[in-house]
Parts: structure tokens; C-alpha cells; sequence
């Protein structure tokens, strides 16, 4: 008994370490948003003055976060309709060309966003979506495609084909069968590619700024942007606002939907 | 892979009528994925490197082709050696530093113990946030004025009391590695317990069976049958800090004296700062972009996880 008593101190202190170190710099965003600090614009008392000014801070933060919401819709629908259509396709069905088109999928991981963002400021204008926000959005789709199309076909192929026989037995159009038995049954799956296309344009800042002008900034590139602009004097307080107000909505969803994406992982991780 | 299909001839005509729908209905299917291919990854992809031989500049736009002059000022500048120098060091420490952390990580919390849950949800609670707004939070934590990093280095006699660590290029560079490992840990964590949660229990049984200590145990079953995973962690970790850009955009600007300028900070530069060269900008990305493949190869070959990700 007693010679076991150490480790599990020890185990305890440790653990506690670990949870302290990771969840204190967030936990010092929120106080430090609420509090009166030198050099930010809350000056007397606790309370949520830094929170005000971020509302009334450049273009107003309803605007940057409408503007990061109409990024993460266009890249959260986009992302589902291909991943679901084109993982039912390679899960499915043979046709000519079907395994080139597999392989550029998943190519698309091994090139670097960085080194297509040049020729997509060029390329955005001839297709006429220069500075546009659901361009944005489809932009940060194409990354999420090997990701997403690569769960969608798993999960597609682990359901019988039975199913879908049965469906189109009963009379059931491949659409119809697609959309009422087939989609159904992989919402884990779905939830999961949504959830992190919705991770990655929420907190997008690279393609922004290649491609976005600054009055029509999402708030990660507004963040930024005002931590660059006041040279030397920066308003901690209105950022770390900024931060919390980005956070919460993707660590809500992030934590609320952990048990599908471990479950997604997994799934994956036995079909390799 | 080859999918031949034996086909009676008396059965022909209708075979082909049967497959040609199944066709026409995978296409049918495909389409969305094959439109944004198309449209945002080969079409950029040609478009880079035509313009990687143009002279293309921000404001002036395409001026012709200049042949191979683009890449030729690109290995002229001396900031591309200095670049590749500090982003290969910058992804050894970080990966070096991420592994062991996310693979201790995963065993300390891999048990379903109640307190487990509560300490792995903790550990990822960062992964929730973007690079770019972990670095706006870091940045004021890192901050002489208001950041208590810099005061509680300042109290213990680490660095001077008016000085900003990220002032100094070392400073700088462990200050982005602490960030970076503080905000990935959690995501690699994850990816880890999934692999140890996909041996077998069995074999430990039998490892404890024979008598194996808890070390024999990790270093002779858990560790070889984790290769995989580790081997796509590491070339997560590995691919990502190549391509670093929002950590070291927002915590240094590449400074302090371009110290800290890794390679795709300099593709911004040459579009949008010093150059406003599109041309020079293009020719730097084909040369990421090519770097990038080989590299990747490289790794999938010296892993052994080629074989698998064909099937």
C-alpha cells in the first residue's frame, strides 16, 4: 500500500503540471481581456470596456466576423458536397480515369498552400473573384479534399452494398439512394470532415492575406492586423479579446465533437 | 488494382450498357471534386510555373517570358541560403522537441482512468485555435510590458528586465518552437492514441507473460508495432515546420535581423514587400513546391509506409 502511494503523488503532481501548462495561456487571454493592463484601453476596474472597444475597433468586429463566417460556410458546404459525392464515387462505382483522379486527390497534400497562394492572385482575377470571401472559402476547400474525400470513401466502403440494393430495389433513383440510405448512415464521418473544414477556414490567415484586400479581412487577418498597425503601442487588452472571441466558438465545436472525430480516426486508422 | 471483370460474350451488349451507366454515374458523382481540382489546383499549378519564367511584377502584371531569369535572381540573393538554413533548423527542433512530447503524452493519458479524460481534453484544448491567433496570444504573452513570460525569464535572472525575447534571434526561435509545440501537441497526442489504441491486447499479454519489464515491454512491442503512426506524425511535424509562415509572420516578421526568415516568409516578401515581384515570387514557389515532393517522397520511401498508402 504505502509503496504505492509515491508514484501516484507523483503521477498527480505531474499530470497537474501538464493541465496547468497547457490550458494557462488561454485562461491568461481571458483574464487579461477583462482586466485593466497598462497600454490597453480599459483603464479602471475589471469588466468587459476591451470587449466594446473591439466592437467599435476598425471596421467594427461584426463585420470581420460575418466576414470569417461566409469563409467557413462556403468552405464547410463545399467541403461536405465533394467529399461526400467523390468518396461515394471512388467507394463505389467503376469508371475510366477513376484512379487518376484518385491519386490527384491525394497529391494535392504534398503540395504546399504557400506555393499556389502567387499564381492564385493572378488566377482569382481571371475567374473573376479577386478579393472575395467565397473564393476564400473554396480555396481552403481544395486542402481539405484528400482529408475529407479519404474518410468519405472508408466510411462508404463499410457499408454493405445490400443497402443501396435493397433502396434501389424498392425503386430508389442512385440520387435518391444516395441522399436518403447511404448519407444517413456516415453522419459521423460528415461531421467530422465539416468539423475540420470549419477548423481550418475559421482560423485561416495565410490565404486571407494573399488574396484578400484589408477591408474585407476575416478576424484572424484583422487580429493581426491590428497587432502590426499601432507600431509600439499595442492594445493588449482589445487583443486578447480579439483571441478569446475567435477561440470560443471553435473550441466549443472542437470539444462538443470530440467523440466523433476520435471515433473517425480510428475507423481510419484499422483501414490504412 | 486491375479490375477485369470476366464478361460472357452472349451477355455482351447488356454488360456494356450496365457499365457504361455505372460510369456515367460516378462521373455524375465526381464531378464537384473534379471541377474545384480543375479550377484551384491544376489550373494555379500551370499558371505558377508560366509565371515562374515571366516577368511578372504585382502592379505592372505579365510583361513575357524572361526565361529563366526569375530563378536565377532567386538563387542570387543571399537570404534564400540563410532561409533554407534557419527553416531546417527550425524543423529539426521542433520535430525533435514534438515527437517524444506527443508520444509521452499519448501513454500518460492513454489509460480510461476519469481524471485521464479530464487531463487529454486539457492537452487539446489549443488545437482549437488557430497558428495565427496562438501567435497573437503568444505575442502578448512573450511582451515586456504586459506578458508574464517575459517577466517571470526577467525574475529568474534568464534575461534582462527591459530586453524582449523576442528580441534576440535565439530567443526568437525557441520562443516560436515553445508556441508551436504548445499549440500541436495536443492534435499529435491524438493521432498517437489512436495507434496505440490499434495494437492489439494480446500481444502485451503475452509480453507480460514472458516476464518482459515495463521498459522491454515499450521499447520491443510498442514502439515497433507504433512505426506507422510515428512515421505519419513525424512527417506531419516535418512537412508543416518546412512550410512555417503565420507563427513567424506575426511573432518576428522574420527578424530580429532576418534571423528568423524561413522560406515561405520569403515567397511573401518577393510578391508583396521588398521585391514586388510576382515573377521571383513564382520561381521561389515552384522551387518549394518541387522541394516539397521530393521531400515527401523521400520520407514515404525511408518510412516503409509507401506500400500501404497504394493499396
Amino acid at each position: 500500500m504505502r509503496s504505492n502511494a509515491a508514484p501516484k503523488a507523483a503521477y498527480y503532481i505531474l499530470t497537474t503540471c501538464i493541465a496547468i501548462t497547457f490550458l494557462a495561456p488561454l485562461v491568461w487571454a481571458v483574464i487579461s481581456s477583462v482586466s485593466p493592463a497598462p497600454g490597453t484601453s480599459q483603464t479602471s476596474g475589471f469588466g468587459l470596456g476591451n470587449y466594446v472597444a473591439l466592437f467599435e475597433y476598425g471596421r467594427g468586429l461584426p463585420a470581420y466576423l460575418l466576414n470569417s463566417l461566409i469563409i467557413s460556410v462556403v468552405a464547410i458546404v463545399v467541403t461536405v458536397l465533394c467529399a461526400a459525392t467523390g468518396g461515394y464515387a471512388f467507394a463505389r462505382f467503376r469508371f475510366r480515369g477513376k484512379n487518376v483522379l484518385f491519386v490527384l486527390v491525394l497529391s494535392v497534400m504534398m503540395v504546399p498552400v504557400a506555393a499556389l497562394l502567387i499564381p492564385l492572385i493572378v488566377w482569382m482575377q481571371r475567374i473573376g473573384m479577386q478579393n472575395s470571401l467565397p473564393g476564400v472559402g473554396l480555396v481552403l476547400t481544395l486542402f481539405q479534399l484528400p482529408f475529407g474525400v479519404f474518410m468519405m470513401r472508408n466510411s462508404f466502403a463499410a457499408i454493405p452494398r445490400e443497402l443501396e440494393e435493397a433502396a434501389q430495389i424498392d425503386g430508389c433513383s442512385p440520387l435518391r439512394a444516395f441522399f436518403a440510405v447511404m448519407l444517413p448512415t456516415v453522419t459521423p464521418a460528415l461531421i467530422t470532415v465539416g468539423l475540420f473544414a470549419y477548423l481550418a477556414a475559421w482560423n485561416d490567415f495565410m490565404v486571407s492575406l494573399y488574396l484578400l484586400s484589408m477591408d474585407n479581412a476575416p478576424l484572424p487577418l484583422a487580429l493581426v492586423n491590428m497587432r502590426q498597425q499601432a507600431m509600439g503601442v499595442i492594445d493588449y487588452g482589445i487583443t486578447t479579446a480579439g483571441v478569446v472571441i475567435l477561440t470560443l466558438p471553435a473550441l466549443i465545436l472542437f470539444l462538443a465533437l470530440q467523440k466523433y472525430y476520435v471515433k473517425g480516426f480510428t475507423s481510419g486508422a484499422v483501414k490504412g | 488494382m486491375t479490375s477485369t471483370t470476366m464478361t460472357t460474350p452472349t451477355k455482351a451488349p447488356r454488360r456494356r450498357t450496365h457499365a457504361a451507366r455505372e460510369a456515367a454515374t460516378g462521373w455524375a458523382f465526381a464531378t464537384p471534386v473534379t471541377l474545384v481540382l480543375v479550377l484551384l489546383f491544376l489550373a494555379p499549378i500551370v499558371l505558377v510555373v508560366i509565371m515562374s519564367g515571366s516577368k511578372w511584377t504585382l502592379l505592372g502584371g505579365n510583361q513575357g517570358l524572361n526565361g529563366t531569369t526569375n530563378f536565377e535572381k532567386v538563387f542570387a540573393d543571399p537570404m534564400l541560403l540563410d532561409s533554407i538554413w534557419f527553416t531546417l533548423k527550425y524543423t529539426v527542433l521542433t520535430t525533435v522537441i514534438l515527437m517524444p512530447i506527443a508520444l509521452g503524452l499519448a501513454l500518460l493519458v492513454q489509460e480510461a482512468r476519469r481524471w485521464n479524460n479530464v487531463l487529454r481534453t486539457a492537452i487539446l484544448v489549443p488545437s482549437a485555435l488557430g497558428i495565427a491567433s496562438a501567435s497573437v496570444l503568444f505575442y502578448a504573452l512573450y511582451s515586456p510590458q504586459v506578458g508574464p513570460i517575459n517577466k517571470a525569464l526577467a525574475g529568474l535572472g534568464l534575461m534582462d528586465q527591459n530586453s524582449s525575447l523576442l528580441g534576440t534571434p535565439n530567443g526568437a526561435l525557441w520562443a516560436t518552437v515553445f508556441l508551436v509545440v504548445w499549440r500541436f501537441s495536443g492534435f499529435y497526442m491524438l493521432l498517437t492514441m489512436v495507434g496505440l489504441q490499434a495494437i492489439p491486447t494480446d500481444v502485451y499479454e503475452a509480453a507480460r507473460i514472458d516476464g518482459a519489464s515495463r521498459w522491454r515491454t515499450f521499447t520491443q512491442v510498442t514502439l515497433p508495432l507504433l512505426k506507422p503512426t510515428i512515421a505519419m506524425t513525424m512527417i506531419m511535424s516535418i512537412t508543416g515546420s518546412l512550410l512555417a509562415f503565420d507563427q513567424f509572420y506575426v511573432l518576428t516578421k522574420g527578424g530580429p535581423n532576418n534571423s528568423t526568415m524561413t522560406v515561405v516568409q520569403l515567397i511573401y516578401r518577393y510578391a508583396f514587400e521588398t521585391k514586388r515581384d510576382l515573377g521571383m515570387a513564382a520561381a521561389l514557389s515552384v522551387l518549394v513546391l518541387v522541394a516539397l515532393i521530393v521531400v515527401n517522397a523521400v520520407q514515404l520511401r525511408a518510412m516503409g509506409v509507401t506500400d500501404k498508402e497504394d493499396k
